[in-house]
C-alpha cells in the first residue's frame, strides 16, 4: 500500500499521520516520517525562495519506483510520499515520506532510502533565487554518494 | 522516375527548466520525416528555436520519448510525447 501526492499546497503531517495511523488500525508496530524543509541558504548564498518545477506524470512514475524498490527491499506497511511544487518559501515544507511497518528497522531504514533516492531519482527541477538572481541547481555530490550507497 | 510522396509526422515537444527559459518556450507541435531520430529533432529544435545555438549543448540534455528516457538514435513516431529537459536535481 502506498500513496503519492505532487502538489502546490501545503500539507499537515498530523493530517497524514493519522490517516496513516487509521489506514492501518493496529497492523503497524512503526511509523516513521520526515520532512524537508526549505532552507535560507545554500551552496550558492543566501536563498529568497525555491522555485520546483515537475513533469507530470513522468515525476509520478519516478517516484513510484522508487517506493516500489523500497517496498522490495523491506516489509511495509504503508508508504505516503507528497511532494510540493511551485514556488517556496524558507522554513516551507517541501517535502514529507511516511513508512508504516510491523517492526521500527524495516520503517527507520525504508523512510531514509526513500528521502535518499527522491534526492536523486525523482523527476524535479530546482531552481533558487536569492540576492537579486536565479539559479537552477544539480544535485549536491553529498545527494549522489548517500544515493549510491543504497545501489551497492 | 517513380516519386513517393514523403511522409511526415507530427509530435508533441515539451520543455522544463531551464531549456524551457532559454528557449522561451514550454511547448510546440513540430513536424518532421518519419523515420527521424531524437538527434535529428534536437537539431531541428536549435535551428528553430536557439537564438544562440551555443547556449543549448544537446550533450546535457536529457530526451523522454512517452515519459521513457531514450538515447538520442531513438526514433520518435506520429504523436509521440517528446521531452527535452537538463538533468534532473531531485526533491
Amino acid at each position: 500500500m502506498y500513496s503519492l501526492r505532487i502538489q502546490e499546497s501545503d500539507f499537515s503531517v498530523h493530517d497524514e499521520w493519522e490517516s496513516c495511523r487509521n489506514r492501518l488500525a493496529g497492523k503497524a508496530g512503526a511509523v516513521v516520517s520526515f520532512v524537508g524543509l526549505v532552507r535560507d541558504d545554500s551552496n550558492t548564498g543566501k536563498v529568497s525562495s525555491l522555485y520546483l518545477e515537475h513533469y507530470p506524470g513522468m515525476t509520478e512514475a519516478s517516484i513510484e519506483r522508487i517506493v516500489h524498490k523500497a517496498q522490495q527491499r523491506w516489509s511495509l506497511l504503508d508508504v505516503v510520499v507528497i511532494h510540493r511544487v511551485g514556488d517556496l518559501l524558507p522554513e516551507d515544507q517541501i517535502v514529507l515520506v511516511i513508512v508504516a511497518s510491523a517492526h521500527r528497522a524495516d520503517a527507520f531504514a525504508a523512510c531514509e532510502f526513500v528521502m535518499d533516492l527522491l534526492k536523486t531519482d525523482a523527476v524535479f527541477w530546482k531552481k533558487e533565487s536569492g540576492d537579486g538572481e536565479s539559479v537552477w541547481i544539480e544535485s549536491t555530490l553529498d545527494d549522489i554518494n548517500r544515493s549510491r550507497e543504497w545501489r551497492e | 522516375m517513380a516519386t513517393m510522396t514523403s511522409k511526415t509526422i507530427t509530435v508533441n515537444v515539451k520543455f522544463f527548466a531551464s531549456l524551457r527559459e532559454t528557449l522561451e518556450i514550454a511547448q510546440t507541435n513540430l513536424t518532421l520525416p518519419s523515420e527521424c531520430t531524437v538527434e535529428i529533432l534536437l537539431n531541428e529544435i536549435k535551428a528553430t528555436y536557439g537564438r544562440d545555438n551555443a547556449s543549448i549543448n544537446t550533450h546535457d540534455l536529457r530526451v523522454a520519448v512517452n515519459q521513457q528516457l531514450v538515447k538520442f538514435d531513438q526514433v520518435v513516431q506520429q504523436d509521440d510525447e517528446v521531452a527535452i529537459f537538463p538533468p534532473i536535481t531531485g526533491g
